[in-house]
């Protein structure tokens, strides 16, 4: 059983206290309580080359700037948006070389075509192809609250939405889910 | 397959946190007693795990991160420092600033021959009081390039006569403020007295 939100604060908490004062084994703790919901969110928004820098970069800045993390929110919301920020930054420097990798929905699905071998379940498959034809935004929101099991008002907090709009955004993507999968079938 | 929508729009929204495992226990326990009499809800949650394995948790060496991550600035000893003419201006500035506050510290002590132990302690705590302004805390800290501009107490017009100084004598400078910087990032409030105490305690006098 997954702990429940406020309990993640205060092992976080605990955690940056003690590196804070000295404990470098608990940064190894909190890079392994966060990472892999961090690689998830990345790969997810098209970054697969960089997924390891990306995250690693998220880590080396959080670590670097933890005095401006305010606990009124949590702690791997924090995580997120500073990675979000990376992968905006990421984008923006692509595009202005010229390398630009607009995420398209066309793209994406095509992307994910070559891993098609490895997802040896059809109806994962098609699911796979359901969240593709997402929009950035809606496919974002719909990721962090079910494979992060995010609050809306932290997922709010990542992508830069409301509450509110982020909850219409799931509920609409689960829609728009099962409408794809109903006309599959 | 077709799917339908559960009517129960609070329970449809507990479902992809009851999928990722992250509900407490009576919100657990109140969506797995909704399971059992809801087939919508169970398709749901089917559709929901099946989306988990499409998006799996990556591997990431985490060695390699924990590896990147310098030791808490608040540790015993910071490794590494920027050359000099590549460090922000307001570092400089709050050093020189802090540098002054524990000179004047120090003549303040001075001049309060003969002083006793309890006076040398109580006085400077005065002299901390004056530089707490809140413009002076402000802006040391938070806002590099407006030293001067926000500024109007004498401390900290030195600001701007940092840029008249020569490299060399700026280094100097740096370099009889090392023990000062060493500590974390500039905050007068905190540094200014472990100063006024490490010149107080020098040989000849006492303050126990
Ligand atoms: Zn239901």
């Amino acid at each position: 059983m997954a702990l429940a939100g406020n309990d993640e604060r205060a092992v976080d908490s605990a955690l940056i206290a003690r590196w804070k004062a000295g404990d470098q084994s608990a940064a190894t703790a909190i890079v392994e309580r966060h990472v892999s919901a961090l690689a998830r969110f990345a790969a997810s928004s098209g970054e697969r080359e960089q997924v390891d820098e990306l995250v690693q970069d998220t880590f080396v800045r959080a670590f670097n700037s933890i005095d401006t993390f305010r606990a009124d929110s949590a702690f791997r919301t924090w995580l997120f948006t500073i990675l979000k920020r990376l992968i905006l930054d990421r984008r923006r420097a692509e595009r202005r070389q010229g390398n630009v990798v607009e995420l398209e929905e066309t793209h994406a699905v095509q992307a994910y075509d070559a891993l098609d071998a490895l997802v040896a379940d059809e109806t994962a498959r098609r699911v796979r192809k359901a969240v593709e034809t997402l929009s950035p935004l809606q496919r974002e929101v719909f990721l962090l609250r079910v494979t992060d099991g995010m609050a809306y008002s932290d997922i709010a907090a990542v992508v830069g939405s409301t509450e509110g709009s982020c909850r219409v955004h799931y509920h609409n993507a689960m829609r728009a889910i099962k409408e794809l999968l109903n006309d599959d079938a | 397959m077709t799917m339908h929508d559960c009517p129960d729009g609070a329970m449809r929204d507990l479902l992809p946190l009851y999928v990722s495992g992250a509900l407490g226990t009576p919100d657990h326990t109140r969506v797995e007693a909704h399971l059992t009499g809801c087939a919508d809800c169970v398709a749901e949650v089917e559709l929901l795990r099946a989306v988990n394995l499409v998006y799996p948790a990556q591997a990431i060496n985490v060695a390699n991160i924990t590896a990147k991550i310098a030791a808490p600035r608040r540790g015993p000893v910071r490794t590494t420092r920027l050359p000099f003419h590549r460090q922000p201006l307001w570092r400089a500035a709050a050093s020189v600033t802090l540098f002054i506050v524990g000179t004047a510290t120090v003549l303040v002590v001075n001049n309060r021959a003969p002083a006793d132990s309890a006076t040398a302690v109580a006085q400077p705590a005065a002299v901390d009081g004056a530089s707490q302004t809140p413009a002076e805390t402000t802006v040391a800290s938070n806002t590099p390039g407006t030293v001067v501009r926000r500024t109007s107490n004498g401390l900290l017009s030195l600001g701007a006569e940092l840029s008249d100084l020569t490299d060399a004598q700026l280094q100097t400078l740096l370099g009889s403020l090392e023990g000062l910087d060493s500590r974390p990032q500039a905050d007068p409030t905190t540094i200014a007295t472990p100063i006024m105490q490490e010149r107080t305690q020098a040989p000849g006098r006492s303050n126990q």
